[in-house]
C-alpha cells in the first residue's frame, strides 16, 4: 500500500512505561516533505522514546500516528519501516553484523531486492557516506566516527524517504563531526535529529521541536527556539558560544561555516 | 584495548588459504571424523603425521600451533595417566592396589593420537580464512538459521562485551579494589559480572530493535560469495580421498592380522 500524505503526523501521542513513569505525554506535530527538524531536550525528555515510536519500534498507547499517509499500525508496521530509516545512537548497537558489506546489505536483503540491487545500493550509500572501499572491514575495527557513517548507511541503503538521527554527533572528535555534519547536509531525505549539539542543529535544521518531561515546549523556526537563551535555560540546554555572543547574527557563521 | 586476533593467519598464501572455505570445511571435517573413528594404532600414528603435514602446508606458524596444543595436552594427559590404571587386562607392573595394563595404555595412546590429530587440521581448516568467511560458509551450506545468527552475533559483540569487562575491571581498580581474593574483592567482582549481565541484557533489546527496524523477519541471511573452481575440486576430493584411503589401509591391516 503505498500513501502519499505528509511524511509525518503525530497526534496526541502518550507513552508510559511498565513502571508507570510517563515518557510521552500529548504530543503533536507535523512534519512536511524535505523538512530537517531538530529535535531537542535535556536527558529524559522522551526524544528517543519518540523515535522508536516513529519507526513503530514501540507501540503507541494513545493518540494517533501517520507516517507517509498511512496510519502507525501492526498491519502496515512492514512498509513504513522501509520508508522510515531510524540510525541508533550507539553504533554498536547499530552495526550487528559482522562486516560492513553484510550490515549494509541487511536491509535491502530483508526487503527482499534481488542480488544485484542490494550490491548496487550498498555501493551507493557507503559513497554517500564516503566510505568506499570499506565493505570487507569488521565493524569492531572502525573509530567512532566511520561507525556512526556506516549506521547512516546501513539505513540509507533501504532508501528511505524519513530518516531519524539519534545523537548523530555525540562524542564524535571535532573533525568527525565536521564530516558528519557535512554528510548529514547533503542528503536528500526528510530528516528528523535528536541532539543536544545545537550548534550543528542550527546549521543545518529549519525547524526544532523542544521536548521536556515528554511535553512538546516549543514547536517553531530553529532561529527561534534554538536562539532563546531563557528558553533553552529553562529546560536544560544551552545557546552556543557564538549566538550568545552575536545573538541572531551568529546564525549565518554557523550556517556558512558547516 | 588490543584484541585477541581471530583472524592473525587468515591473510597468509598456501593451498589452504586459497581453497574455498566450504569445500574447505566439508572436506577436512570428514578427515577428522575418519581419523576419529580408526582404532589401529599404526594407521593413527600416520593420521598425525598427515595432520602435521597438512599444519606445514597451510604455512601457519609452528609456534602459534604449539601455544595453542599445550591446552590439548593437558586434557590428554588426564586420560594417559588415567587409563592405564583403569583399564582391566595384562597388567605390566602393578604399584600396591593399582595395576598398569597394556590396553590401559594402548587405548591411552589411540585417543591422544587422535586427539592431537583432529585438533591439529583444526588449523589448516579455521586459521587458514577469516572468521567472517567461516561463518558464511556454514550458512551457504545450509547450516539452521538460527545457529548461524548465534554465531555471527557472538563473533560481533564478543569483542565488544571483553571491551566492557576491561572498563569494569578498571573502574574497579581505580577506585582501589585490586583483583586480590579478599570477601570484598570477590563481591565487587560479583556486583560487576551482575552489572555486566544487565548492561548485556539491555544491549541486547536494543539490537533487537535495531535489527527489527531494518526489517528483520528471522532470518539473517548475507549475499552469495563463494565460487568453487576445479582447484577446490581437486584438493577436496583428494582429502577425502585420504579418509577414505585410512580406512581401507586400516581394514586391510586387520585382515593381515586376523589372517596371521
Amino acid at each position: 500500500m503505498k500513501g502519499n500524505g505528509k511524511p509525518m503526523v503525530v497526534r496526541n501521542l502518550s507513552y508510559r512505561y511498565s513502571d508507570g513513569t510517563s515518557a510521552l505525554e500529548d504530543v503533536s506535530f507535523e512534519i512536511s516533505n524535505g523538512d530537517s527538524v531538530a529535535l531537542v531536550g535535556p536527558n529524559g525528555a522522551g526524544k528517543s522514546t519518540l523515535l522508536l515510536h516513529l519507526n513503530g519500534i514501540l507501540s503507541k498507547q494513545d493518540g494517533s500516528i501517520e507516517i507517509l499517509g498511512m496510519p502507525l499500525e501492526r498491519r502496515n508496521v512492514g512498509s513504513i519501516r522501509k520508508r522510515v530509516g531510524l540510525v541508533f545512537q550507539d553504533p554498536e548497537d547499530q552495526l550487528f553484523m559482522s562486516t560492513v558489506f553484510d550490515d549494509i546489505a541487511f536491509g535491502p536483503i530483508n526487503m527482499g531486492l534481488p542480488e544485484e540491487q542490494v550490491r548496487e545500493r550498498v555501493r551507493w550509500a557507503l559513497t554517500e557516506v564516503g566510505l568506499n572501499g570499506y565493505e570487507d572491514r569488521c565493524p569492531h575495527h572502525l573509530s567512532l566516527g566511520e561507525k556512526k557513517k556506516v549506521s547512516v548507511a546501513t539505513v540509507l541503503s533501504m532508501g528511505p524517504e524519513v530518516i531519524l538521527l539519534d545523537e548523530p554527533t555525540s562524542n564524535l572528535d571535532p573533525l568527525a563531526r565536521r564530516r558528519m555534519i557535512e554528510m548529514l547536509k547533503g542528503l536528500r531525505a526528510t530528516e528528523l535529529i535528536a541532539s543536544h549539539d545545537i550548534e550543528m542543529l542550527l546549521g543545518i535544521c529549519d525547524r526544532a521541536i523542544l521536548l521536556d518531561n515528554g511535553r512538546v515546549v516549543a514547536d517553531g523556526k530553529t532561529a527561534d527556539v534554538l536562539t532563546d537563551p531563557e528558553l533553552l535555560r529553562e529546560h536544560g540546554l544551552e545557546v552556543p558560544m557564538l549566538v550568545k555572543l552575536f545573538g541572531s547574527d551568529a546564525l549565518d557563521v554557523i550556517r556558512e561555516d558547516f | 584495548m588490543s584484541h585477541f586476533d581471530i583472524d592473525e593467519y587468515a591473510y597468509l598464501e598456501s593451498p589452504f588459504h586459497s581453497f574455498d572455505p566450504r569445500a574447505k570445511f566439508v572436506s577436512v571435517l570428514v578427515l577428522m571424523f575418519s581419523i576419529v573413528l580408526l582404532n589401529d594404532i599404526r594407521i593413527l600414528a600416520a593420521g598425525l603425521l598427515l595432520a602435521v603435514a597438512l599444519v606445514l602446508v597451510s604455512r601457519i606458524p609452528l609456534l602459534f600451533v604449539i601455544g595453542r596444543l599445550k591446552w590439548v595436552a593437558l586434557f590428554v594427559l588426564a586420560v594417559v595417566i588415567v587409563l592405564p590404571f583403569s583399564v582391566s587386562g595384562t597388567a605390566l607392573f602393578s604399584a600396591g592396589v593399582l595395576t598398569f595394563t597394556k590396553e590401559g595404555l594402548l587405548q591411552a595412546l589411540v585417543i591422544s593420537l587422535k586427539a592431537f590429530s583432529v585438533v591439529l587440521l583444526i588449523f589448516p581448516m579455521l586459521a587458514t580464512m577469516k572468521f567472517v568467511n567461516f561463518i558464511k560458509a556454514l550458512e551457504k551450506l545450509h547450516m539452521p538459521n538460527r545457529l548461524v545468527q548465534m554465531i555471527t552475533l557472538t563473533y560481533r559483540y564478543i569483542f565488544v562485551l571483553l571491551n566492557e569487562i576491561q572498563r569494569t575491571l578498571r573502574s574497579i581498580e581505580s577506585r582501589g579494589y585490586g583483583r586480590r581474593t579478599s570477601i570484598l574483592g570477590l563481591k565487587n567482582l560479583g556486583n560487576a559480572i551482575g552489572m555486566l549481565l544487565v548492561r548485556s541484557y539491555e544491549r541486547g533489546g536494543r539490537i533487537f530493535d535495531a535489527m527489527v527496524s531494518r526489517g528483520y523477519n528471522g532470518r539473517m541471511e548475507t549475499l552469495r560469495e563463494f565460487q568453487i573452481n576445479s582447484k577446490d575440486w581437486a584438493k577436496a576430493v583428494s582429502i577425502v580421498a585420504v579418509a577414505v584411503l585410512l580406512h581401507v589401509a586400516a581394514f586391510t591391516s586387520s585382515i593381515y592380522v586376523g589372517g596371521g
